[in-house]
């Protein structure tokens, strides 16, 4: 079960937070500008409005990337601390370099590494793992496009950091209650090792901030 | 109802909802775990293959389904297609306004996607009329008529009823001149493999979990989770047992007790959907 997971923060010089995040061969770059002007259609009096917009490598976006971009503004807008920043809005652009598997999870996870850099108030970090049950009811985390072809079920669950309670969940595919309930439970004991990156990640940037201060 | 309550419920309505869910029951007289009452019928639309009206208290959802012949796509000479559409127009609801396609639709269209194809209820192949050539594309278009909350149950509903509704006209290839026939005038049921049923829940502020949410109580629900039984048809049995499609929204966060409370308000709510189908179905052939 070993990943390769990396992320590079600050890439992106004109967004106020950006990241890198590749996780194996899939890889999403992410900007975050925000708190910023709101469009008055999507202004919300008491919070910020959170905007996502997911760009695949091909093609124009249809239903399937709004779809996406719904499941990342869910999730971001539990976690977030929107009330901090009424009538605003914190725009968030995914933009798809590679999508060889578990796209979903790269998503939410590169994402929190954007608003982490972008130093957007959060009330815990998110972090996201896609399983699959294939024909044999085996369960694997973070498959690759074949094995998300081929896969009776694809499960996407993101977890926070403060009580590992389950902030966004979307699964497709038959599954018995059983089986679907294997598959929580091995998704959460594989979210702490991005948990782990992120603190290793902000304890990287911050001791590079305050080198180059000196 | 009384003036003053009246006018609590307009100036105040997250407070009002939660005095409501606080005292474990609904605004509209409903218990916590109690649907509205749910109406099926079928073949309202004659010029529509299939059709079906479905009315989930308030919350009005028509489905019309088209075929059409095609070539199939490049990547699946086999199989034909489903477009499903879910149009949220103005005349609704005043939270819809008219212009593309909102958000909301989009994503309802690519979730009844989803759940026509994870439950398998209509196998693409069962679409092909000759590999390669030419195949059947069901247009199947849901609108929404009358919007009081829980789209997705709605919908699933009628999408289902519908597609049960639907005859494909006989398309064979005549063996002499290798060209495709459609014979209009002998129809045979589509197949249809299982019957998908959606349930979904919402919670208020963390702890109060109930069914069926009508327009103002998802206004302020933290988080709602729409389960999909998939009720596989085998012979005369449907197994219940399976979940195909699981889908939360909202930012609050849940925990594993409220997804499995979640998971059998599906599965209890099911065998009474599907009954509801099937005597719509029934009817409809008499």
């Amino acid at each position: 079960m070993d990943q390769l997971l990396d992320v590079q923060l600050g890439l992106l010089r004109q967004a106020d937070g950006s990241s890198l995040f590749k996780l194996n061969s899939t890889s999403v770059m992410v900007g975050v500008y925000g708190p910023t002007e709101v469009k008055p259609a999507k202004e919300l009096s008491d919070r910020a409005s959170l905007e996502v917009t997911y760009k695949p490598k091909v093609k124009q976006a249809g239903c399937r990337e709004k779809l996406l971009e719904k499941n990342v503004q869910s999730a971001f807008d539990g976690v977030v601390l929107t009330e901090l920043h009424p009538r605003t809005a914190i725009q968030i652009i995914i933009q798809e370099l590679q999508d060889s598997g578990s796209l979903f999870s790269c998503c939410i996870n590169g994402v929190c590494f954007a608003l982490l850099d972008a130093c957007v108030p959060m009330r815990s970090t998110l972090a996201a793992v896609t399983c699959v049950v294939d024909s044999e009811g085996e369960i694997i985390i973070f498959p690759t496009k074949r094995q998300e072809e081929t896969a009776l079920a694809v499960l996407n669950v993101a977890f926070e950091s403060k009580e590992g309670a389950v902030i966004s969940l979307s699964s497709s595919g038959v599954l018995t209650k059983s089986k679907f309930q294997d598959c929580i439970t091995v998704c959460k004991s594989s979210c702490s090792k991005i948990f782990e990156l992120y603190r290793i990640k902000m304890r990287q940037l911050c001791t590079k901030n305050a080198g180059s201060e000196c | 109802m009384s003036e003053v309550a009246n006018i609590y419920r307009i100036t105040q309505p997250r407070e009002y909802q939660k005095k409501f869910l606080e005292a474990g029951v609904r605004s509209d007289g409903r218990k916590l775990d109690e649907f509205r009452e749910a109406l099926i019928g079928i073949g309202p639309v004659s010029t529509a293959d299939g059709s079906a009206l479905v009315a989930l208290g308030e919350t009005k959802v028509i489905c019309g389904i088209k075929l059409e012949v095609a070539p199939p796509k490049v990547d699946k000479p086999r199989c034909g297609y489903i477009v499903p559409n879910v149009d949220l127009p103005p005349l609704a609801s005043s939270d819809f306004r008219p212009g593309p396609p909102s958000e909301l639709a989009q994503v309802s269209s690519q979730l009844m996607l989803e759940i026509v194809l994870k439950s398998k209820c209509v196998l693409l192949e069962d679409l092909c009329i000759a590999e390669g050539r030419m195949c059947w594309v069901l247009y199947c278009d849901l609108i929404c008529l009358n919007y009081d909350g829980n789209l997705l149950d709605a919908c699933t509903m009628a999408l289902t009823a519908a597609l049960c509704n639907v005859k494909l006209p006989k398309a064979f290839v005549n063996e002499e001149t290798g060209a495709i026939e459609i014979d209009f005038k002998q129809k045979v049921p589509l197949n249809i493999r299982s019957r998908p049923v959606a349930t979904t829940s919402s919670v208020f502020e963390k702890e109060t979990l109930y069914v069926d949410p009508v327009r103002e109580e998802e206004k302020h629900a933290s988080l709602t989770v729409t389960v999909v039984t998939s009720n596989e048809i085998s012979g005369s049995t449907v197994d219940s047992d399976n979940i195909c499609v699981i889908h939360k929204t909202g930012g609050g966060s849940v925990n594993e007790e409220q997804i499995e409370q979640c998971i059998s308000n599906g599965r209890c709510h099911t065998p009474f959907v599907l009954s509801l189908i099937g005597s719509a179905l029934t009817k409809s052939e008499v």
